[in-house]
């Protein structure tokens, strides 16, 4: 009968929307993330840490070999931006993402000790979306009035 | 909310909403943020549940600072409206034009699709006009009673 039961799920189980816009990678830094957007004046302190963890989203937009991932983190609220994230076998790195040119050089740091492999264009293209990112999200102050 | 008429409809929008909708007043201060709305989507970007929280203690700054250490008159007619409101000590009516912003990102398809895309994809969608605009009208509608 189990047997029965699990093969229903299996046929089911495409058919039925999930919500996971994190990526599964960073699924856990979670708390790290959370912590990180309420120190940031994302988020408030009135909700626990898991009750932000289901509104986390992330997009990659870098892929520097299997121990370095690029990535844009934050939370699906309205009026709040997005973060630069640098995920590599260590740790995951977070960024105020307020101003590139003080930024760069402890984003060039992180990716610098990390064991990158990719080509230079993948490299160039990665920078590229990272300095894309600051000028979408550098200006915006996480504390807008609505 | 249900006192003007653009505040009915979007009343009526988040009684009808597919999704799962919760409103709810917070006390705590959010410094400088009037509301917001947090939103699970699927993979597809449809909207699986939204929790819309005004930030009452952060209205209620604005209408003391409004009415104890006056406030310079801008050409925002939004703003116009909310030191109205305040003047008028009418935290109700900011609480619903507020709330009436918020419901527009909760369950306006386009709007929806677009914040998705928004966080997802990088994408630069102006996403505040249709809220923006909302807000306005429950404020002139409920400002003139």
């Amino acid at each position: 009968m189990k047997a029965i039961y699990f093969i229903i799920f299996l046929i089911i189980c495409p058919f039925v929307s999930f919500s996971q816009m994190l990526d599964k990678r960073l699924d856990k830094y979670q708390n790290t993330i959370v912590d990180f957007l309420r120190e940031q004046g994302e988020i408030s302190n009135s909700e626990k840490s898991n009750y932000y963890t289901e509104f986390l989203i992330s997009g990659e937009i870098g892929n520097l070999g299997p121990n370095t991932k690029v990535f844009r983190i934050g939370i699906t609220s309205t009026h709040s931006k997005q973060y630069l994230g640098i995920l590599n076998s260590k740790e995951l790195k977070l960024f105020p993402t307020k101003n590139f040119d003080i930024e760069f050089d402890l984003i060039f740091e992180v990716l610098h000790s990390s064991k990158l492999r990719t080509s230079n264009e993948n490299l160039l293209k990665c920078i590229k979306n990272i300095k894309s990112l600051y000028l979408t999200e550098q200006a915006k102050v996480p504390t807008v009035i609505n | 909310m249900a006192k003007s008429e653009e505040g009915l409809k979007q009343l009526q929008a988040l009684n009808d909403s597919s999704s799962k909708i919760d409103l709810k007043i917070d006390k705590i201060e959010m410094p400088n943020k009037w509301g917001v709305s947090n939103t699970t989507f699927d993979s597809k970007g449809t909207a699986l549940k939204s929790d819309i929280i005004i930030y009452e203690a952060n209205l209620k700054q604005f209408m003391t600072d409004v009415n104890v250490s006056g406030c310079t008159v801008t050409a925002d007619l939004q703003a116009q409206e909310y030191v109205k409101a305040s003047q008028n000590n009418d935290l109700d009516s900011m609480i619903a034009a507020v709330a009436g912003h918020e419901s527009v990102h909760s369950t306006d398809d386009k709007n929806l699709k677009q914040r998705y895309e928004n966080f997802k994809y990088n994408k630069n969608h102006h996403v505040e006009a249709e809220p923006e605009r909302i807000e306005t009208i429950i404020l002139l509608q409920l400002n003139v009673h």
